[in-house]
């Protein structure tokens, strides 16, 4: 199935990853970087997922992030959004997922929720 | 940005098997469609999102309880979108087994919401992002009909 979604990691240390994720978490977005994002949150305590360069966003993709709330919380951490574009925001606020899923702007207010 | 197509009222429409690759391809065929009609980016990605969400619906409920076919032979589901009177209109028909979405949207209000549970978010999104619902259950199949307002 193709897909121009793509997902690059960095290692900001103890235990915390910042997942950039580019490209439309369509049905194949979502497929593609399904297996991936569940690994990463399973390695991992924290991640910062930058959604700048996501264009679009629905509920597949939405579980997919959803998912890797749920291992990051079993496992004692957690995950924060920023810097979504403007119809990524709206599908996110739509769901209320951002009552669940800490959504911030700025990738500094986001590392901050992190840090506490 | 792209002006409005000038032919108002100009339907495209589009059959496909119900799998994930063809709903995947369907997207793509609606976001063809959504630029070459000059849709705002608002309206036309409220539009995609409502898509990927009935066709998700369709895939994962479609089938005839205990059985591997829809209603009527093969699932299969039909995309249509147009332009009228400054709306975007997006309409999906399906042979899949009958599905109450008025009420299942009325009663998708607070399942979804801070509660972390992804069975919902989809009837959500609809109710929050077209501006007009429209849902004809038959012996059939379904015909869902979504309006979303371009703006001026």
């Amino acid at each position: 199935m193709r897909s121009d979604m793509k997902l690059d990691v960095k290692d900001l240390g103890s235990g915390t990853k910042e997942a950039k994720l580019d490209g439309k978490l369509d049905i194949h977005g979502a497929l593609a970087i399904d297996d991936a994002f569940a690994e990463l949150a399973g390695a991992s305590k924290n991640i910062l997922v930058d959604l700048s360069g996501v264009t679009y966003l629905a509920s597949l993709g939405i579980r997919t992030l959803v998912q890797a709330a749920k291992t990051l919380s079993n496992n004692g951490g957690s995950i924060v959004l920023f810097a979504p574009q403007e119809n990524v925001e709206k599908v996110l606020r739509a769901t209320g997922i951002d009552t669940v899923i800490p959504v911030r702007h700025g990738r500094e207010e986001a590392l901050a929720l992190l840090s506490k | 940005m792209q002006a409005l197509h000038p032919h108002t009222g100009g339907v495209e429409k589009r059959r496909f098997d119900a799998s994930w690759e063809a709903m995947a391809e369907a997207q793509i065929w609606l976001s063809d469609r959504c630029a070459a009609l000059g849709l705002p980016d608002g309206p036309g990605n409220s539009l995609q999102v409502c898509f990927e969400e009935l066709a998700t619906n369709i895939l994962r409920h479609g089938n005839v309880p205990g059985g591997g076919t829809a209603a009527h032979g093969p699932l299969w589901i039909e995309v249509s979108i147009g332009t009228d009177n400054r709306q975007a209109i997006l309409t999906v028909q399906d042979n899949a087994a009958g599905f109450d979405l008025p009420h299942e949207l009325a009663h998708s209000a607070d399942r979804a919401s801070g509660s972390a549970q992804v069975g919902g978010l989809g009837l959500t999104l609809i109710r929050k992002l077209a501006d007009r619902v429209e849902h004809v259950q038959s012996v059939t199949g379904n015909c869902t009909t979504l309006h979303f307002e371009i703006g001026t």
